[in-house]
C-alpha cells in the first residue's frame, strides 16, 4: 500500500454543479468544487483567478448556478461524477441500454442534463454515497420532477427558498442562495464536529463494543500506534465513530462499528458487501447512515492530525 | 417420334458406329475400377447383327409398324397392278431394315448412362467419387430394370450394357488408375470433433443412411472400402484378421462405446484381440460393456460404482459400421490394418478413453503401449503421443462445471450416461436402471472389471480420486511407474494407479479372465476404502463442444480474460471450476466478487480503506489480490473494475498527488 501525503478524509463538502448561462439559456457547464461560492465567483470573473476557459468566453458570462449535487466521500469520486456527467454518452458508469445521451452532439437541453444526473445516482457506486441534490431555480425543480424520461430514482431533493427574485441581476441572487445554501449545509457538520471533539478532548475514552482505550489528546503517538497496530500508518489517529445523532453519546473505534453494521446487514439481506449503507446505533438505536459516520470520524481524524502537527 | 426423325436417328447412329468401330479396334484394354466384373475382351468387336441390337422401344414399335405395313404391303401386293412405285418402297424399306441393324450407341448409350464427367486428376475424394457414381449407378440400375421389363430380353440387355460400359469406359476413363485422397489421422480428428459438434445425438437410422449414401454398394475389392465393411460372419472376419494377438487390440472411441451401448449387439465372434486390461470376471457390482466379450453376462452396475471402465472400450470394428457414427467407423479401420499401413491411426480413439481426463478405461492403448513396448514398437506407436488433450475434456468436463459434490456427472457426449465424478468415464447404472432395472442383461454385457488403471494427475489428492465404490470391501492402489506417461501429454505429472478390489455382490460369470502384464511396477500405495465415500464429484450437464470459440465466450462470461491457446483457455476454465462453485455463468461470476470481497476482508489495513472511501490505487490493488489469490491473474481489469464499483471501492490512477 502506498502511503498518502495527506491522510485522506471524507471532504466536509465536495458537490458537482450545473451552471446556466444567463443570457445564453441553451448554454450549461458543468464543474465539481468544495467551495460553490468561490468557484461561482471565479466563473463569473469576480474573483480575479480560477475561471474555466469555457466560462470566460464573452457573450455567456455572467453564469447562475441551477443545481447542485453533493455528498460526495472523496474528491476523485466527485471528478469521476463529474467526468461522467460531462460524457454521459460513453460513461461506463450509465449501462449503454440505459443510455440518455447517445452520442456527442446530443443531450443539451436541461432535461438531459438533469435526467444524467438520475442515471448516474443509479449506479451502484455512488448510490452507495448518499447523494442529495439541490436546486436553485425552480424551472429546473419543474424539469426534475417532471422526468420526461422516466428514468426514476430517489434522491434526497432540497430547493433554495426562492422568493420573488428580480429580473436582472439574477445571477446576484443567485450567488446569495448558494451561500445560503453552502452554509446551511456545513452548519450542522460544524457543530457536530466541535462536540465530538469536546468529548474526545476529555483523554482516554474506551470503545463502547470492543473496551479498548483510545486517546485523542495524547501527543504520545506511538501509544495509538501500538494499540492500532497498523505499522503502515505514520502518525494518525485512530479512527473513531461517533454517532451522528446529537443527543447520543455512543462512541467506539470506527471498525467495531463497521463490523456490527456490517454483521447486521448480512443477517438482514444476506449480502457480502464491505461497506455497509446504514445501521442502529447500539446506543439510541435509531438508523444512521454509514457515510456520516465516517465523514465525522475522519474529519476528526484529520483535526487531531492537525492538531498533533501543530 | 415420327418415321423420319426415326430414320434420321439411324443414319447418325450408323456414322456413329462406323466411327466407333474404328475406334474400338485401336483401345487398349484398360481395367477401369468400376467394370472390374463386367469387363469383355475389347478386342471383340460388336457385331452388328440384329440379335445384339436393343432399340429404344419408341423407335422398335416404329420399326415394328413399318415393318407390318411393309408386310402388309407385300401380301396386299399380290392383288395390285404392276406398280414400279410399290417396289420403290420396298427397296426403301429393305434399306431401312439394313440400317436399323446398326447398333443405336448413341440412344441407348444416352439412355442408359450419365456422362461421366472428365476427371483432370487422378486424385479423388472418396465422397466425390462414390457420390457421382451413386447416382449414376443407380439410374444404371434403374434403367436396366425397366428396360429389362419393357424388353422382356435379359440376357440380350446384360450383354449390350456390359459391352456399352466397356467402351464407354474404354473412351472415357482417364489413363491413369484413380487414386482416392484419404485423409490423414489429424483430417479425422477434426472431421469427427466437426460431426460431433454438429449431430451429437445422430439417430442411428440417420447414420445408416448416410453410410449408405456415401458407401453405398461399395466395390468389394476395393480395400478401403472392403475395410469398412461389417464383417460377414466370425469365421470370414477372423480369417481377414491376421494379426497376432498381442500386438493390435482394437479399441474403439468411448463415444462408440457408450453410444452404442443401449444398442449393443451381442457380442460377436470374439475378437482374437487381448484386452490388456485383467479382469475378474467373477464378482460384478459393476456393469461394463464389453462388446467382444461372448458372454453375453451382465451385472448391473451400483450408482457411482466404481470406475470401471472401458477396459472393454476395445470394441473392434467387428460392430456394424452403421450402427455407429460414420466417424467411428471410419476410425476404427485405422487402427488395425498392419497391411494398410495408413496414416489413418486414431490414437484419439483410444485416447478418448483416456482422454476423459486420466480416465483410463481405454488405457487399452496405454496398456497397448505397454505391450507393444514388448513387441513390437513400430508397429504400435503410442498412440497417447498424438492425443490432443483437445479431446480430453469430451466426457468429463473439468470444465464444464465447478467441482462441487455432486453425484454424478453426466457425459458430454450423451446425456443418459452417467460416470462417476472420478476422471474416468464408465457406463453407470443410470443407464442400466433407465433402460431396465430388471433386466440387466439388456446391456451388452460386460464383464466387471476388478482391475483398473487410472491416469491420477499428481496434484490430486488420491482421496478425491477414489470414487465411491460401493460394494467393495477392499480396494487397492498401486501407483505404477510413471514411464508409462506419455512424454508428449501435457500433464506430464500423473501415475498410473491399478485399483484392484473385490465386490462382495458376486455373479457367476467367470468366463473371461484376462490377465494383465506389465502392472504393478513401481511403488505401491494402498488405501482401503471399505465404506462408500462421497468425494467431490462435479455435475456436469452435457457440454456443447468445447472449441476455442465456446471457451472465449464462457470466459468472458465468467468476467475472466482468455489467453491465446486453446489449451491455455482451458486450464483456465479448470481454474475457474475449481474455484468458483456455481451451476450458472452468474452464479461463477458472484462467486468471483465473493472470493474479491474475502481476500479484501482479510486485510484490515486494505478493509479500513474501503470503509472510510478512500481511493485506492488500482494497479496496486490489482497487484495485491493477484499475490493473494492466484485466480485474480486471469481475470480481466474491467471485471476487477466492476466489483469495485460494486463494492464502493473509489479507484484511482497512479499518480503523484
Amino acid at each position: 500500500m502506498t502511503s498518502v501525503a495527506t491522510v485522506h478524509k471524507v471532504p466536509e463538502f465536495y458537490c458537482c454543479y450545473l451552471l446556466r448561462s444567463v443570457p445564453k439559456k441553451q448554454s450549461f457547464y458543468i464543474g465539481s468544487t468544495p467551495n460553490p461560492v468561490r468557484r461561482l465567483r471565479q466563473h463569473n470573473g469576480d474573483l480575479s483567478n480560477g475561471s474555466a476557459y469555457r466560462t470566460k468566453r464573452a457573450g455567456l458570462r455572467p453564469w447562475e448556478m441551477v443545481a447542485c449535487v453533493y455528498g460526495f466521500t472523496s474528491k476523485i469520486a466527485a471528478l469521476q461524477f463529474e467526468h461522467a456527467w460531462q460524457h454521459s454518452y460513453q460513461t461506463h458508469f450509465i449501462k449503454d441500454e440505459r443510455r440518455l445521451v447517445k452520442n456527442k452532439a446530443g443531450g443539451r437541453s436541461l432535461h438531459h442534463k438533469l435526467g444524467v444526473i438520475r442515471l448516474l445516482i443509479e449506479n451502484a457506486f455512488f448510490s452507495r454515497m448518499d447523494l442529495k441534490i439541490h436546486f436553485f431555480d425552480p424551472e429546473a425543480v419543474k424539469v426534475w420532477d417532471q422526468d420526461r424520461f422516466n428514468i426514476g430514482g430517489e434522491v434526497i431533493k432540497t430547493v433554495s427558498d426562492l422568493g420573488l427574485g428580480t429580473c436582472d441581476e439574477h445571477h446576484v441572487e443567485n450567488l446569495i442562495h448558494v451561500e445560503l445554501f453552502f452554509r446551511n449545509v456545513l452548519a450542522p457538520d460544524q457543530m457536530r464536529i466541535a462536540q465530538q471533539l469536546a468529548l474526545l478532548a476529555h483523554g482516554e475514552i474506551s470503545c463502547r463494543v470492543c473496551q479498548v482505550t483510545f486517546n485523542y489528546v495524547s501527543d504520545d503517538q506511538d501509544e495509538n500506534q501500538k494499540r492500532e497496530l497498523q505499522c503502515n500508518e505514520e502518525r494518525s489517529s485512530p479512527l473513531v465513530a461517533f454517532c451522528p445523532m446529537e443527543k447520543c453519546d455512543f462512541v467506539s473505534h470506527l471498525r467495531c462499528l463497521h463490523r456490527i453494521f456490517l454483521d447486521d446487514e448480512r443477517l438482514e439481506n444476506g449480502t457480502v458487501s464491505l461497506i455497509p449503507k446504514s445501521g442502529d446505533c447500539p446506543s439510541c438505536e435509531k438508523s444512521i447512515l454509514w457515510t456520516s459516520v465516517v465523514r465525522y470520524s475522519t474529519w476528526l481524524r484529520d483535526s487531531n492530525d492537525r492538531r498533533c502537527e501543530d | 417420334m415420327d418415321f423420319h426423325a426415326a430414320q434420321r436417328c439411324l443414319k447418325l447412329a450408323a456414322d456413329v458406329a462406323a466411327d466407333a468401330d474404328h475406334e474400338l479396334d485401336d483401345t487398349d484394354v484398360g481395367s477401369p475400377p468400376l467394370s472390374d466384373d463386367r469387363q469383355i475382351p475389347m478386342t471383340q468387336i460388336p457385331t452388328k447383327s440384329k440379335e445384339d441390337v436393343l432399340l429404344s422401344t419408341q423407335i422398335q414399335s416404329k420399326l415394328d409398324e413399318v415393318e407390318s405395313q411393309s408386310a402388309m404391303r407385300k401380301n396386299l401386293s399380290q392383288y395390285a397392278f404392276d406398280n414400279p412405285t410399290i417396289s420403290s418402297k420396298e427397296s426403301g424399306s429393305s434399306i431401312l431394315e439394313k440400317q436399323v441393324g446398326i447398333t443405336r450407341k448413341r440412344t441407348v448409350k444416352a439412355r442408359t448412362s450419365k456422362r461421366r464427367k472428365n476427371v483432370a486428376s487422378g486424385v479423388r475424394s472418396i465422397t466425390q467419387y462414390n457420390t457421382e457414381n451413386f447416382e449414376s449407378a443407380r439410374d444404371r440400375e434403374r434403367t436396366r430394370q425397366v428396360i429389362t421389363l419393357l424388353s422382356g430380353k435379359k440376357t440380350k440387355m446384360k450383354d449390350i450394357l456390359g459391352r456399352l460400359d466397356t467402351d464407354k469406359a474404354a473412351k472415357l476413363q482417364p489413363k491413369r488408375p484413380e487414386q482416392f485422397s484419404t485423409y490423414d489421422s489429424r483430417e479425422w480428428l477434426h472431421i469427427r470433433r466437426l460431426l460431433t459438434e454438429r449431430y451429437p445425438r445422430c439417430p442411428t437410422s440417420q447414420v445408416k443412411a448416410v453410410f449408405e449414401y456415401v458407401y453405398g454398394d461399395h466395390d468389394e475389392n476395393h480395400v478401403w472400402y472392403a475395410s469398412q465393411k461389417p464383417p460377414v460372419d466370425a469365421g470370414h472376419n477372423v480369417s481377414q484378421t491376421p494379426y497376432s494377438v498381442s500386438e493390435s487390440p482394437l479399441v474403439l472411441t468411448l463415444s462408440q462405446a457408450l453410444e452404442d451401448s443401449e444398442e449393443r449387439i451381442p457380442s460377436r465372434a470374439m475378437d482374437p484381440f487381448t484386452y490388456n486390461v485383467s479382469y475378474d470376471t467373477r464378482d460384478a457390482s459393476e456393469c461394463i460393456l464389453n462388446t467382444t466379450d461372448e458372454s453375453q453376462s451382465e451385472i448391473p452396475i451400483c450408482d457411482d460404482t466404481a470406475p470401471f471402465v472401458q477396459a472393454q472400450m476395445p470394441q473392434s470394428y467387428l460392430l456394424d459400421p452403421s450402427q455407429i457414427g460414420l466417424l467411428t467407423t471410419n476410425e476404427e479401420i485405422s487402427i488395425e490394418s498392419k497391411e494398410q499401413a495408413r496414416e489413418l491411426r486414431f490414437p484419439k480413439m483410444a485416447h478418448l478413453a483416456d482422454s476423459g481426463l486420466e480416465s483410463v478405461g481405454g488405457s487399452s492403448a496405454k496398456l497397448t503401449g505397454e505391450r507393444s513396448g514388448d513387441s513390437a514398437p513400430d508397429s504400435l506407436p503410442r498412440r497417447t503421443s498424438l492425443v490432443k488433450l483437445a479431446e480430453r475434456d469430451e466426457l468429463i468436463d473439468l470444465t464444464q462445471e465447478s467441482f462441487s459434490v455432486v453425484t454424478s456427472i453426466t457425459s458430454g457426449y450423451r446425456n443418459e450416461i452417467q460416470v462417476p465424478a472420478t476422471r474416468t468415464a464408465t457406463i453407470n447404472s443410470r443407464l442400466a436402471a433407465s433402460s431396465a432395472p430388471s433386466n440387466p442383461m439388456s446391456f451388452g454385457c460386460r464383464s466387471p472389471a476388478h482391475h483398473l488403471e487410472f491416469r491420477i494427475c499428481r496434484n490430486l489428492s488420491l482421496s478425491d480420486v477414489l470414487v465411491q465404490l460401493g460394494n467393495c470391501s477392499q480396494a487397492q492402489w498401486n501407483i505404477l511407474e510413471s514411464h508409462l506417461n506419455d512424454s508428449e501429454e501435457e500433464e506430464n505429472n500423473y501415475d498410473i494407479l491399478n485399483l484392484s478390489f473385490n465386490a462382495t455382490q458376486v455373479e457367476p460369470n467367470s468366463e473371461h479372465k484376462f490377465s494383465c502384464s506389465d502392472l504393478g511396477n513401481g511403488s505401491s500405495s494402498s488405501t482401503e476404502t471399505n465404506s462408500p465415500r462421497q468425494k467431490r464429484i462435479c455435475s456436469i450437464h452435457s457440454a456443447p463442444p468445447l472449441s476455442a470459440q465456446h471457451l472465449r465466450q464462457r470466459l468472458r462470461a465468467i468476467g475472466f480474460k482468455p489467453k491465446r491457446t486453446r489449451s491455455a483457455m482451458l486450464d483456465q476454465v479448470e481454474l475457474a471450476s475449481q474455484h468458483l462453485i456455481g451451476d450458472t455463468q452468474e452464479k461463477q461470476y458472484q462467486a468471483l466478487f465473493e472470493q474479491l470481497t474475502t481476500i479484501v476482508e482479510q486485510n484490515p489495513v486494505l478493509l479500513e480503506k474501503v470503509y472510510t472511501f478512500e481511493p485506492i490505487v488500482f494497479p496496486d490493488l490489482i497487484k495485491y489480490l493477484m499475490k493473494s489469490h492466484p485466480l485474480v491473474d486471469n481475470l480481466e481489469e474491467s471485471t476487477v473494475r466492476e466489483w469495485a464499483d460494486l463494492m464502493g471501492i473509489c479507484l484511482r490512477s497512479a499518480s503523484d498527488s
